[in-house]
């Protein structure tokens, strides 16, 4: 750390990408239903669009599971691309703001005709690309799909050959469906990612049959703990089935769903592997290989050890481990447990390391350029405040 | 003092630990069905023939020629691997002189759906393992097998053999059909702490599904790499139910699960109660002093990283009293205890190796 650069000028900038925004259009909205056949208004007003998430256990702690100050004059919440271009993308000098609808991914088409269910999910992604991505050039957006819709691949060649194509820079997916990811069953939108050399990102709540190996959970905080269960068994499942000898360019992004297992996970699987090579001989290299290679992450929420002084090790640990350029800033907004990108990688943190997290990492990935003298303010510590001290 | 025999990777090799210990997860199998039925009524001994019924599998669990499943050395010619007390005693208890060592018979007993067939088949299982084990070598200690799909017979099964003094625990299969810190469950616990058993979740058992939130594993290694979001899941719904504030005196040993998962897992549950805890109100302080006060782990498998890495993990743990040794036989684990020893403090290295068990355990 001492070969850092420690000095920060007064007016120093870092420019920041959220990889985690969510816009929040309801199948109601005008918006949507002007994209969707008259049959499928009628219908979903009669009998429900069938949005299928794996259940809460109880309702969450509001409405919306949102922060009390992101409620619009109407009782919405996100659902006016000014509003939110106000409270998030001004507010914090946002370079981009990738937007992920989760709406737009719950629709499993499971319980709903299929034809519906992707006759919604376009509606979903145009309403975005419309409504959000025309408003302002920082929006840019994830291609929202369920996992689990038959031919749901279309939906991705439809949304990057359209009009607004070069804006949707991830297919997002829940990160728990019919089975696991790695299966045969997702080569299509594996593919469709790798052709047009989109990261795929998972994002909670899952669409599986439970929110938990052991079945439902009783309570939204029991339910919200477990979605830290996914990535440990979607990781594996990847990696076991040879996903990334069969797809060497694929990426994989998870969204709030954690990151500083990742070392961890990575000892485990090389331990497992050493054990039961013989089993799974199709692989080419050491799991953990794979994982520092095509495994992307985002902050939120932000990591807090029992004990301050543990914070160091926790970054420490994840950079050694190969992942210093795979971990992105994200807000989760309009969400109770937001971050801001003060608090998400706070002034304690070297200069160099908050560049990458805030920016550089979902630049690289996403492939948004960041502007030039954007941002917060490097010296700005937490909420933004600038205290004498680091003044 | 004597070094005993540490066993990792692909052979055994002496140990640099000389101080005690206490062995706290070793297996025992039953090598077949036959052995049993001495210990059941008749109808279920009649049962049991005409069906011609080979007993319970637990091959998915242990696939019994995977190399995960029985050591190569340890492997017997013919039958069953540690299915005999003789067994146990040349590969294990002899050479690494472990003062105690605690047995788990996981037999599948809740893939039998039938309740009282269950139910005689965990009292048979007991009933031959104080007679074959617990009565032929008194370093042993052993877990009560349950009838885990029926919580009220479960009960009845600990207040039958809870008071003899070779049981220790009650073994609770990892995976069950729902999460043992559900009310349904509670009438078990209250057994476990009317007899001062530990509450042992081992790998093993059956969930209603896929054992992952996220479907079926392809492959064996997939779904042992994963496991440990089980053991997660349950010591998440032990906390949130409020277990432990409903029995104070439970003790709770995650088995076979590994540990390095542990501290971020608790932070961010520790997160998770300070954002929501209003709506579990009986959660009265941080998840992760009830962790340190109620649950301890095994130290196996050890999943160890690079030293300096694996240091920060252990001085996450915010204690010295959390780990226990076990040599997990017959599985074979790629576990070296020395470099784990290694990267501990002075004062941390006998609880791991005998003194948090002989705590725990009453030992």
């Amino acid at each position: 750390m001492s070969s850092q650069r420690q000095t920060i000028a007064d007016d120093e900038k870092i420019p920041v990408i959220d990889v985690d925004c969510h816009p929040m259009p309801r199948h109601f909205d005008a918006n949507v239903k002007k994209h969707l056949p008259r049959r499928w208004q009628e219908y979903m007003t009669k009998y429900h669009p069938g949005v299928a998430f794996s259940s809460f256990g109880s309702p969450p702690q509001r409405e919306f599971t949102h922060r009390l100050d992101a409620l619009d004059q109407n009782g919405r919440v996100s659902a006016d691309p000014m509003f939110v271009k106000k409270q998030l993308l001004d507010e914090y000098d946002l370079t981009a703001a990738v937007l992920t609808n989760i709406s737009g991914f719950g629709i499993t088409g499971a319980n709903r005709p299929a034809e519906m269910s992707r006759a919604l999910t376009s509606a979903f992604n145009d309403a975005i690309a419309e409504s959000w991505l025309q408003a302002d050039p920082r929006y840019y957006a994830a291609i929202s799909v369920g996992r689990d819709i038959p031919d749901i691949v279309n939906e991705i060649r439809r949304c990057k050959e359209g009009p607004m194509g070069d804006r949707f820079v991830t297919v997002l997916i829940p990160p728990s469906g019919e089975a696991p990811l790695g299966k045969e069953r997702y080569y299509p939108i594996l593919e469709a990612c790798v052709h047009y050399d989109l990261p795929l990102s998972a994002h909670v709540p899952g669409t599986g049959a439970k929110g938990t190996a052991l079945g439902h959970p009783s309570y939204y905080a029991e339910f919200h703990m477990n979605l830290a269960a996914h990535p440990m068994s979607t990781v594996p499942s990847l990696i076991f089935e040879g996903t990334f000898d069969r797809y060497p360019t694929l990426k994989i992004a998870f969204l709030e769903l954690g990151w500083s297992w990742a070392p961890t996970v990575a000892w485990r699987l090389d331990k497992v592997h050493k054990k039961l090579r013989n089993e799974v001989s199709h692989l080419q290299r050491k799991p953990s290989e794979y994982m520092r290679d095509h495994f992307w992450f985002a902050t939120q929420p932000v990591e807090e050890p029992e004990q301050v002084r543990h914070t160091e090790s926790i970054y420490q640990i994840f950079e050694e481990s190969g992942f210093a350029d795979k971990l992105m800033y994200s807000s989760d907004y309009p969400h109770w447990d937001f971050d801001s990108p003060y608090d998400g990688v706070a002034a304690h943190h070297p200069i160099e390391r908050r560049r990458r997290i805030l920016g550089e990492n979902a630049s690289k990935l996403f492939k948004i350029p960041l502007k030039e003298n954007s941002g917060i303010l490097a010296k700005a510590g937490p909420g933004g405040v600038i205290s004498p001290r680091a003044a | 003092m004597e070094s005993a025999v540490a066993y990792i990777g692909a052979k055994p090799r002496p140990s640099t630990w000389t101080g005690p210990i206490i062995d706290c997860d070793v297996h025992a199998c039953v090598p077949s069905i036959n052995a049993l039925l001495k210990y059941q009524p008749p109808l279920w001994v009649e049962t049991t023939r005409e069906r011609a019924w080979k007993g319970p599998s637990t091959a998915s669990i242990y696939p019994p020629n995977a190399e995960t499943s029985v050591r190569s050395e340890w492997r017997p010619e013919s039958g069953v691997a540690a299915s005999d007390v003789s067994m146990l005693q040349k590969h294990i208890l002899d050479v690494t002189r472990s003062e105690y060592a605690i047995l788990n018979c996981y037999y599948a007993v809740e893939s039998l759906r039938h309740p009282d067939w269950a139910a005689v088949l965990a009292s048979s299982v007991n009933d031959w393992l104080i007679e074959n084990w617990l009565e032929k070598d008194s370093r042993l200690r052993a877990s009560i097998v349950i009838p885990g799909r029926d919580p009220l017979a479960a009960a009845r099964e600990i207040d039958r053999v809870g008071s003899h003094p070779g049981f220790v625990q009650v073994l609770l299969p990892v995976r069950s059909e729902r999460p043992y810190g559900h009310r349904y469950f509670w009438p078990m616990f209250e057994a476990m702490v009317r007899h001062d058993l530990v509450a042992g979740i081992h790998w093993g058992g059956q969930t209603d599904g896929a054992p992952s939130p996220t479907g079926w594993a392809s492959w064996h290694a997939e779904e042992m790499a994963a496991e440990t979001q089980v053991f997660a899941s349950q010591m998440t719904s032990l906390i949130l139910e409020g277990v432990f504030q409903k029995f104070p005196q439970l003790r709770v040993s995650m088995l076979e699960g590994g540990f390095t998962w542990l501290p971020t897992w608790g932070w961010n549950l520790n997160k998770k109660w300070k954002g929501l805890r209003r709506e579990v109100p009986w959660v009265n302080r941080l998840p992760t002093e009830i962790i340190r006060d109620h649950i301890r782990f095994s130290a196996v498998p050890i999943d160890m990283g690079p030293p300096a890495h694996m240091r920060k993990i252990i001085e996450w743990l915010e204690s010295d009293d959390m780990l226990m040794f076990a040599t997990d036989y017959p599985h074979l684990h790629d576990d070296d205890m020395d470099d784990l020893l290694a990267v501990m403090p002075e004062s941390m290295r006998t609880n791991v190796m005998s003194e948090t068990a002989r705590r725990w355990y009453r030992l």
